[in-house]
């Protein structure tokens, strides 16, 4: 879903099924003339936005700065603190306290500016605007999940001896390692992010593993049903060529993790000057990773026979 | 058009202010490249979370390297074997925010003016051609120079530390 900005000279002049689509919303139509396409590959939402669910900031809760007029986003951190075990005439140390904080800058991910002239654009049965809209939001998704994921590899590199798992096959055990690293580090786990072409490999945990039942669901009908694996959600993506194939993201919780804003989300903007049109669609997110021991990378360097 | 044809316009639409120029603003800074390659320093984040901010600001003379990155540009001395090379300058550096987050500066190639304080020297008369050497503007007032000239000293000249420059990319 995306927002629409029109600067519309004259809307009889546009395409009539575009036109429908984004003025009477008669998304209907506009989809029928969308599936008539061949599809190239298959385009998702972004995944960390099921990772950190992302918030969108109002004018007043943006901070300010003196030097710059760029928008960011200063975030509070749990301040440490400890305790102790005296004898009953102890006393407890003085303790100053101060939280940490650290700051969410942001960027725009735009698509191309797409530009036709509608003359030509009546030579296509199909509604090409509605499929470059689409996609181009979709395209914007796949900007977030490529910073976010180099984010996650930039702070996972620094701490790698503990932060990334190195396996062999999709097991259970393999996982288990994964989560106890998180589990060690006192963090929780709570969601994993991995590939469509990784998850599909819990198909092959057999009967002996998982038990019969679970076995024989996952032959008959597969695993795009489970939302879950050991009771932890997995958020699957069809991006490979973002995500390894071979690796798993284990993260905790957003409040141990980090956030996810948004001064604007993902737009399209429409204009119309004589018979030129032009449209593209941009977004304003900003990503900060505030507690970078909130991640897992488990890499399974097992690739699975043909056989 | 043919839909086989392997031609795209694909320059950016230029913004007010800068409408003879290219803005290109989807490539690294080499600095921030390597940053990421290291997982440490610019645009990479900080022992606190907060990404670290660039050395590249507004005004300085930048260039295409070979790994399609934007470094600080020295004007090459034109003739066997040097060749000349793609300059444009920053308007929006790897300094700020946005810059530090994402690591792309904001590099304008083409006709524009500005005011800048990134020069070496003392003495630009209006009219002055402008070479570069490390992201830096300076006076060319050698004849005899074949360094690669990437402007013009503006009418207002140099007043108050800030340089006017008329930018007009030229291969000589």
């Amino acid at each position: 879903m995306y927002n629409t900005e029109t600067v519309q000279a004259n809307a009889t002049l546009l395409n009539q099924k575009f036109v429908n689509m984004l003025s009477s919303g008669n998304t209907k139509l506009a989809e029928e003339a969308g599936t008539a396409f061949i599809r190239s590959i298959v385009r998702q939402e972004a995944a960390v936005r099921m990772v950190l669910p992302p918030q969108p900031l109002q004018d007043d809760e943006i901070d300010r700065d003196v030097d710059s007029d760029e928008p960011r986003k200063i975030i509070e951190k749990e301040p440490d603190s400890s305790a102790t075990y005296v004898q009953f005439d102890g006393t407890p140390r003085a303790r100053w306290f101060r939280g940490k904080r650290y700051v969410v800058y942001f960027g725009k991910t735009q698509s191309d500016l797409f530009t036709k002239s509608k003359f030509k654009l009546m030579t296509y049965q199909n509604d090409i605007r509605k499929i470059l809209a689409d996609n181009s939001v979709k395209d914007l998704a796949d900007q977030e999940d490529l910073y976010f994921r180099r984010t996650c590899l930039t702070l996972i590199n620094r701490n790698a001896a503990n932060q990334r798992t190195q396996v062999g096959a999709f097991t259970n055990a393999a996982f288990v390692k994964g989560f106890q690293a998180l589990d060690n580090r006192r963090r929780p786990i709570g969601k994993m992010l991995m590939t469509n072409s990784l998850y599909r490999e819990a198909m092959n945990l057999p009967a002996t593993l998982v038990g019969e039942s679970i076995a024989r669901k996952h032959y008959e009908e597969g695993i795009d049903k489970e939302e879950k694996l050991w009771g932890i959600p997995v958020i699957t993506t069809a991006k490979t060529d973002i995500y390894n194939p071979r690796e798993c993201f284990v993260f905790s919780p957003q409040n141990f993790l980090g956030n996810f804003f948004l001064l604007q989300d993902a737009t399209l903007f429409i204009e119309q000057r004589a018979d030129i049109i032009t449209f593209f669609s941009y977004a304003a997110p900003g990503i900060g990773i505030g507690n970078s021991e909130s991640m897992q990378q488990i890499i399974f360097d097992q690739v699975p026979s043909a056989s | 058009m043919k839909l086989n044809s392997n031609y795209d316009l694909i320059s950016a639409t230029p913004l007010p202010g800068g409408h003879a120029s290219l803005w290109i603003s989807d490539a690294l800074a080499q600095e921030a490249a390597t940053a990421i390659d290291n997982g440490t320093g610019v645009t990479t984040p900080d022992a606190q979370g907060t990404p670290v901010p660039g050395t590249i600001v507004p005004g300085m003379a930048v260039t295409l390297n070979s790994s399609g990155y934007w470094e600080l540009a020295t004007s090459p001395t034109l003739g066997t074997p040097a060749l000349p090379i793609l300059i444009g300058f920053v308007h929006g550096g790897d300094d700020d925010f946005d810059g530090a987050f994402t690591g792309k500066p904001v590099v304008l190639c083409g006709f524009a003016e500005f005011i800048t304080d990134q020069f070496t020297g003392s003495s630009f008369p209006p009219g002055t051609p402008l070479t570069v050497a490390a992201g830096q503007f300076v006076a060319k007032t050698s004849a005899s120079s074949t360094l690669q000239v990437v402007g013009f000293v503006g009418n207002r000249g140099l007043a108050n530390g800030k340089l006017h420059v008329v930018f007009v990319p030229t291969t000589r």
